[in-house]
């Protein structure tokens, strides 16, 4: 599962080649205890700017003025086996183009599922647990309308499966089924920002609870974690503004405890759908809060609306995310001599600042039962220096952005 | 004018007729249960439930893709078409939720399978019952 870059367009061949069989790709296993199921999407994406570099998650490297075949493409394949009526057990490995590989970030989820109950489950391993309505299938490009995620809303939020432990209660309620689910372990992300940092969240809890039926989907979660930041870059501008702050500017002190690390983090996160008579529409809101001067967190929320013409869906969607403060600014150094410490503080608050909102138009188009073509066009307003969820190798920007992000896919299961 | 009415008025009912064969859910002659309500069948069929309403497992048979009756069915259920079945069934399947019906190739291999197993239901067109399996009625 681990893809090295020189191998991507052999690999485009063969997913291209998967979709036009589908019918030779549906795996019939004997044994039928034991499944297995896959996902693939082959993507372009093209972006217009130069400096900014467009990418779904921060986990990713950015798309500059060109075309990309990478970042939007994937290949997922799961098995589970059931051993017994009460007992299974998943697997799912995903080769994706990745800003550092490895098998342990290839295993998107390793679990064993015991049903306790006809309404209570337990899983132990390394889960998904639907932190948000798309999260634990978010590479499943065939499973959503669009051909990437709202960026403005899952960009920030790269984890996958949670290391741990994940019980679920489900019951009918009215027409529908209410479910909640409580979780407890650890998950992992990279953030890319020319170097791959490793987010660690330890002691990560969640809860959710929601209700849905043929037309509705409501779902409210929480999580909470204790972040440990590998490759921390922030420390020597600590101890620099620290030693400034003792050596004639004081208030340099003020800036000196910027850390991400071992700070607690909090999700707050909200979402509905509605399907009905060809309508679908999606919202959800979220705000994710941190004890860390640097970035006390972001609010973000997009709202989707499609229409089912036949086989086709058109769409439009509208996505923003903003700091939940402004951006940090630093002092006037009392001194020359502090200048280039002045100018280094101020480049890193403005690396830590989002605002950007997206208005997205596209359509999706199921050209067999397993197979969908896609394609959409972003338009992306980016505030000063607003571009933490953007890759950006020179810096945040000092003005106002606009970027125009064409992406198209070919979607399919198997 | 009036031939030419009647004759479309005719077309569109034996081609509603021929879209609209009925479709019946069946299951094994001993299981207990011998009626289910729409949203039942529903439950079992979208994976909100792995059990009938008396408590005993439920094992759901899906026809082959490319099969009009399954077409039909979700129609008929859910409003749906198979894209649709299948975008739905692709979130619950890669995110561990829900286990999809299983699939079986032929109305023979359905309706033996279902003489094996107590916990089986499937749906077939009606004229493929057979005294081998009971027909489950349901209803709005």
């Amino acid at each position: 599962m681990i893809i090295p870059n020189k191998i991507w367009p052999q690999f485009f061949v063969l997913c291209l080649t998967f979709c036009f069989n589908t019918e030779v790709l549906a795996v019939e296993t004997q044994l039928s205890n034991f499944k297995l199921n896959g996902f693939g999407t082959v993507g372009l994406t093209k972006n217009s700017d130069q400096d900014l570099g467009y990418r779904e998650m921060v986990s990713q490297q950015g798309i500059f003025d060109e075309y990309d075949w990478g970042q939007n493409s994937n290949l997922g394949i799961q098995a589970n086996y059931y051993a017994s009526e009460k007992l299974d057990f998943a697997l799912q490995l995903l080769a994706i183009k990745r800003s550092e590989n490895s098998l342990n970030k290839s295993i998107q989820w390793a679990y064993v599922n015991y049903k306790i109950s006809p309404k209570l489950d337990l899983r132990l391993g390394r889960v998904g647990v639907g932190s948000f309505l798309m999260s634990d299938y978010r590479h499943v490009g065939f499973a959503r309308l669009w051909t990437h995620l709202p960026t403005e809303f899952y960009g920030l939020r790269p984890v996958n499966g949670v290391d741990g432990i994940d019980l679920k209660y489900k019951q009918p309620l009215f027409d529908g089924l209410f479910s909640t689910n409580m979780w407890y372990g650890q998950a992992n992300y990279d953030f890319y920002t020319q170097d791959v940092s490793e987010v660690h969240l330890k002691q990560l809890f969640g809860a959710s609870i929601g209700w849905e039926n043929d037309i509705w989907n409501v779902r409210f979660t929480y999580n909470q974690a204790q972040t440990q930041i590998t490759n921390n870059s922030i420390k020597p501008l600590e101890q620099a503004l620290q030693k400034a702050s003792f050596s004639g500017w004081p208030l340099a002190g003020d800036y000196a405890d910027l850390t991400i690390d071992n700070k607690m983090v909090r999700y707050y996160a909200a979402g509905v759908s509605y399907d009905k008579n060809d309508w679908l529409v999606q919202s959800e809101l979220s705000v994710v809060h941190t004890d860390s001067k640097l970035t006390s967190g972001t609010m973000s929320s997009y709202l989707s609306v499609g229409r089912k013409l036949g086989s086709v869906t058109p769409f439009i969607s509208g996505s923003w995310v903003k700091s939940l403060d402004d951006r940090l600014i630093m002092p006037t150094a009392p001194s020359g001599s502090y200048a280039l410490l002045q100018n280094v503080s101020q480049y890193v608050f403005n690396q830590f600042y989002a605002g950007q909102h997206t208005v997205s138009v596209g359509a999706r188009w199921d050209v067999q039962p397993k197979v969908a073509l896609k394609f959409q066009w972003d338009k992306t307003w980016v505030d000063e220096y607003g571009s933490l969820l953007l890759d950006t190798p020179h810096g945040a920007i000092a003005e106002k952005r606009q970027l125009d992000v064409f992406s198209a896919s070919i979607d399919f299961i198997f | 004018m009036k031939i030419l009415n009647a004759l479309i008025v005719l077309l569109v009912f034996s081609y509603s007729g021929i879209s609209q064969a009925e479709v019946v859910v069946v299951a094994n002659k001993n299981n207990e249960v011998k009626a289910l309500t729409k949203k039942q069948v529903i439950d079992i069929y979208m994976g909100r439930t792995s059990f009938f309403p008396d408590g005993q497992a439920a094992l759901p048979i899906d026809q082959k893709a490319s099969s009009v009756v399954r077409k039909l069915f979700y129609n008929q259920l859910v409003n749906k078409t198979v894209s649709e079945i299948n975008a739905y069934w692709a979130r619950l399947i890669f995110s561990g939720r829900a286990t999809p019906p299983r699939t079986l190739e032929s109305v023979t291999t359905i309706i033996d399978f279902i003489k094996k197993n107590k916990s089986a239901i499937a749906y077939i067109q009606l004229e493929d019952v057979t005294d081998d399996v009971q027909v489950i009625n349901y209803v709005d």
